[in-house]
């Protein structure tokens, strides 16, 4: 029963506005001479205005009670709605007192316009969303993500085309909105055109009225999509491009069909953009209390360059080119934010296995630079339990290739070796020989 | 007074804005504004966000973080100045070589204006033999033999377009976002946005060589609006590599930073007082002065890299070349320079003389260039400072698949005029994707067919690898705020790795 009556706001809320707002206007006639004789006809439409206020208020209150919407959202709807009505019961009271004070009525009259215009918008932006009005045409459906794993055999019209439609297109193309009489939400429809005939021409992508639309100049009126919508990317570009070239169909995989390289590029970054599985997975750290802001102050002053790695994070890349102190006492100082340390750098200074000691706090490290450094074999074991470690640069160090390779290192790890190759003879070498067998 | 018909009184009005008396009313309430401008902070009363400018930190070169992960921490942009021959590097025309010498159809002159080609031009093949490379299969020149063992490292685009056709504002456009003066280059918002992490050293650092800085001068590492600690750093390769760096004679060092310190002492009260940022960067370049004083020379020395390196570069220390100047880039990055800019000039390759003749100044410029550049990217690779760093190379536009016939005669070497609508430039590391091309041009090279991109692009996915958003970068100057690439610029995604 109270979810019922509750229910019975949404209908009732307009009454309200509806009088209150004719009783507005005929108050504002009634000012002149011609239309005196409205006064008692408006008495008894405040009335019945205030009346059906008063049971929206009620009613909305149960509702409040009773819906999922959360409290400060609906805080000021509330509000504005109560002091509507009280507004309006003031004015109701006092306006024999101020009707021929002009500045007094009409000020009246705005305010009151105002609150009852804010209240029905609070109300309705609960119900409908905060972009429901807007001057913009339609808003961007929500992008799903692909669900393909192997993007060779995901079928191309189907997995590619129509996604892409579907992301940027269909939001003014399908059955709700026919904008140039075209639909885009089917393969159909597609083939059908719109207003000026078929959109494409298969295999044709010089007659094909929807290529040249989306390769037209952005600022062009009749670029697609329009100006200031979700613009397609270069890679969809190549793909819908690719997808008339060869025939648009709606049965091909794309593993059946021929592409050049700028195509293949084109599908692998479709791929990895908007699937999930595939999108370049942000190292997730864990979040970490801030520490004491007088350490970095401290490594800076011995020379130290600490650099938070993003504007957020609490983790920092520390440099260590122009240390003033010894690396060892770096290092004491650095301990007691192991945990923050992503990156270090300690090439060109005087780290040694001493000063790396304790370097199996540093449980996060996942960049490690010890190149042109002394260390040795001693505290190069250090690093065996960083598991995050994904880069260690032991370039021109004394350390030997059995050494290194007596080390357990993490999973995926790029190492530096600390032997430099002349690569380039080596390469201009196999280069030479390559030109002359041929 | 006798009436005025209505289209006297038009006239009179008119007139009225040309009399002395208008012009000084005018101008007492116009530079009443003005200081009124000036009085309200640069119009940044309202708008500007002192936070951003990172002035407030007492050292405007310290490292900071980049709003956005980046993958480069440094960037060595190789900037072949005069524009070379793509037609003769990477852009392999088959079909024009089979019309080698027919005059230029209609349609490719048609509105178009150029340095220095008058009437119809005749078509020129391209002065090089081609071949394809590495597992990408990339077309390269027989000018280029070392380039091959690295040609599966970078990302060449093929269809690069700018708008300018002349040296100086072409090169305007490329490093600081506009063909006029006086806005950053690129070096230096790159600084101005990450600082350094070295402070012995500049944070951006300029080498030039070929005989000549390049055309537009030093405003193309210039700091325009931004401070100016933020502005490139010349160095050279031969002498002192940073002038008026050393002591003066009968002053050592203590005594110098005794002095350092005492105007460094004035220069903060001033400060204090007056909230220039200028001080603080004069602060901290006398600091930096005294810091370099030891470090650049080591450096900037490349005597006692071992025998191999110089080999592999092909460097003579003690001169002035572009490969002395790329190993010199090598060293500067590794030891944290932010961003290093080379300028090789001599790429002009007009045909008026031996030296820019397509068959033969321009074979050793490609020679010379080839050897050290390979040599750079193994170089990082080798030292595993490749991920971090991004290599950039490129001239400033491009040259035409016509020979040029200055003012109506056809040149007496080979060579080619300025092009600006496609050429070729690559960039490697710094998370770019590997052996891959990206554009293509027409059959004879005039036109980008696909791929094609704008030098703002460019500036945009550089500093995209660096983790800036390019249309978030700003920097407020009177009353508006400014960008690297002004309103323009999309970053090239397939050339992301
Ligand atoms: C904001 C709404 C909007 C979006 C989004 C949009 N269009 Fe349109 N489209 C229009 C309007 C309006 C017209 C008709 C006016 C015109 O001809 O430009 C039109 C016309 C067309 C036509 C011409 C139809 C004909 O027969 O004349 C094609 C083709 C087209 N759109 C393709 C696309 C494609 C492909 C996409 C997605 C990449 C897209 N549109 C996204 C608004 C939109």
């Amino acid at each position: 029963m109270k979810t019922f009556i509750a229910h019975l706001h949404p209908l009732l809320v307009h009454l309200p506005i509806g009088i209150l707002l004719v009783y507005l206007l005929l108050e504002y006639l009634r000012r002149n001479e011609k239309y005196k004789l409205i006064a008692p006809i408006n008495t008894i439409l405040f009335f019945i205005g205030i009346g059906t206020a008063v049971l929206s208020i009620i009613t909305g209150l149960l509702n409040a009670d009773v819906s999922t919407y959360p409290e400060d959202d609906i805080f000021w709807h509330k509000w504005t709605a109560i002091t509507t009505t009280l507004l309006f019961t003031l004015y109701f009271i006092i306006r024999n007192r101020i009707f021929y004070q002009p500045v007094y009525v009409i000020g009246f009259f705005i305010l009151l316009l105002f609150s009852i215009v804010a209240t029905g918008h609070l109300g309705g932006v609960l119900t409908h969303g905060e972009n429901y009005l807007s001057f913009e045409d339609d808003i961007q459906p929500e992008i799903q993500p692909l669900q393909i794993k192997n993007i060779e055999e995901a079928r191309v019209y189907e997995d590619l085309v129509q996604y892409i439609f579907n992301k940027n297109c269909i939001s003014c193309h399908s059955a709700q909105k026919q904008k140039g009489q075209l639909r885009l939400d089917t393969y159909q429809y597609v083939l059908t055109g719109g207003k000026s005939g078929q959109i494409i021409k298969s295999g044709d992508i010089g007659h094909s009225e929807m290529i040249r639309r989306i390769l037209l100049d952005e600022s062009d009126d009749k670029h697609m999509p329009p100006k200031g919508k979700l613009p397609l990317r270069d890679f969809e570009v190549q793909l819908l491009k690719w997808w008339v070239q060869s025939g648009a169909g709606n049965q091909q995989h794309v593993n059946e069909m021929g592409k050049d390289s700028i195509t293949a590029m084109a599908i692998k970054q479709f791929h990895q953009v908007f699937s999930q599985q595939s999108a370049p997975i942000q190292v997730e750290r864990p979040v970490l209390n801030k520490f004491d802001p007088a350490i970095i102050k401290q490594l800076q002053s011995i020379g130290c360059t600490v650099t938070p790695l993003t504007q957020q994070e609490n983790y920092y890349r520390i440099v260590a080119f122009n240390a003033k102190d010894s690396i060892y006492s770096v290092m004491e100082i650095l301990q007691k934010i192991a945990a923050h340390v992503v990156e270090l750098k300690l090439s060109f200074t005087n780290a040694n296995d001493s000063s790396l000691q304790n370097l199996s706090k540093f449980i996060h490290l996942e960049k490690l630079w010890l190149d042109h450094t002394e260390v040795g074999i001693v505290g190069l074991k250090n690093i065996s339990n960083l598991k995050d470690l994904k880069y260690l640069n032991l370039f021109k160090t004394n350390l030997k290739e059995t050494e290194i390779a007596s080390i357990q290192f993490p999973k995926e790890l790029q190492l530096i070796s600390p032997v430099p190759k002349d690569t380039l003879l080596m390469a201009r070498d196999s280069v030479m020989v390559s030109a002359i067998k041929q | 007074m006798r009436k005025l018909n209505i289209h006297q009184e038009a006239k009179k009005v008119s007139l009225e804005f040309q009399t002395r008396r208008h012009f000084l009313q005018q101008c007492r309430t116009g530079m009443g504004m003005l200081a009124l401008g000036s009085m309200l902070d640069g119009c940044n009363y309202f708008g500007g966000d002192k936070e951003n400018t990172g002035l407030l930190n007492a050292n405007p070169l310290a490292a900071k973080a980049s709003p956005l992960p980046g993958k480069a921490k440094s960037v060595i942009f190789l900037h072949m100045a005069g524009a070379p021959s793509q037609l003769e590097m990477f852009d392999y025309k088959p079909a024009l070589q089979k019309m080698d010498g027919m005059d230029c159809p209609d349609s490719f002159l048609q509105g178009k204006k150029f340095a220095f080609i008058r009437g119809v031009p005749q078509l020129l093949g391209p002065q090089a033999s081609f071949k394809q490379y590495g597992e990408s299969g990339i077309w390269l020149s027989n000018h280029m033999p070392y380039f091959p063992s690295i040609v599966d490292d970078v990302s060449i685009l093929k269809a690069v377009s700018t708008d300018q056709f002349n040296h100086a504002p072409a090169q305007l456009l490329m490093h600081c976002g506009t063909a006029r003066l006086g806005r950053p280059s690129m070096g230096s918002w790159v600084t101005y946005g990450l600082g350094s992490e070295n402070s012995n050293l500049p944070g951006f650092v300029v080498l030039t060589s070929g005989g000549r800085n390049p055309d537009a001068g030093k405003s193309v590492w210039g700091s325009g609006f931004l401070p100016s600690v933020y502005q490139g750093v010349q160095c050279r390769s031969e002498g002192d590599p940073v002038l008026f760096l050393k002591d003066p004679n009968g002053i050592d060092r203590d005594m110098r930073k005794a002095s350092i310190e005492a105007i460094n002492q004035v220069n903060q009260v001033a400060y204090q007082e007056f909230q220039d940022p200028e001080i603080l960067s004069r602060i901290s370049q006398y600091e930096m002065a005294f810091n370099m004083q030891i470090a650049v020379p080591d450096v900037m020395n490349i005597t006692d890299e071992p025998e191999y390196i110089h080999r592999m570069y092909g460097t003579a220390p003690g001169k002035e070349s572009f490969a002395n100047n790329v190993l010199l880039a090598r060293k500067l990055v590794e030891k944290g320079v932010r961003f290093v800019q080379l300028f090789d000039w001599g790429w002009d390759s007009h045909g008026t003389d031996p030296g820019t003749a397509l068959d033969l100044g321009f074979v050793d410029k490609c020679r010379q260039n080839d050897q050290a550049v390979t040599a750079l990217l193994m170089d990082l690779k080798q030292r595993g400072l490749l991920d971090e760093t991004l290599v950039v190379w490129g001239g400033e536009f491009g040259r035409t698949p016509m020979q040029e016939n200055r003012d109506g005669k056809q040149n007496v070497f080979k060579g080619r005029d300025h092009h600006s609508d496609a050429f070729c430039m690559w960039m490697a590391g710094g998370g770019i994707r590997k052996g891959f091309t990206y554009g293509e041009t027409d059959e004879i090279g005039y036109h980008a067919v696909n791929g094609k991109v704008s030098v703002f692009d460019i500036q945009a996915t550089i500093l995209k690898q660096l983790g800036f958003d390019h249309t978030a970068f700003t920097y407020p100057f009177q009353g508006r705020n400014f960008r690297l690439t002004d309103v323009f610029g999309k970053v090239i995604e397939p050339v992301i790795a």
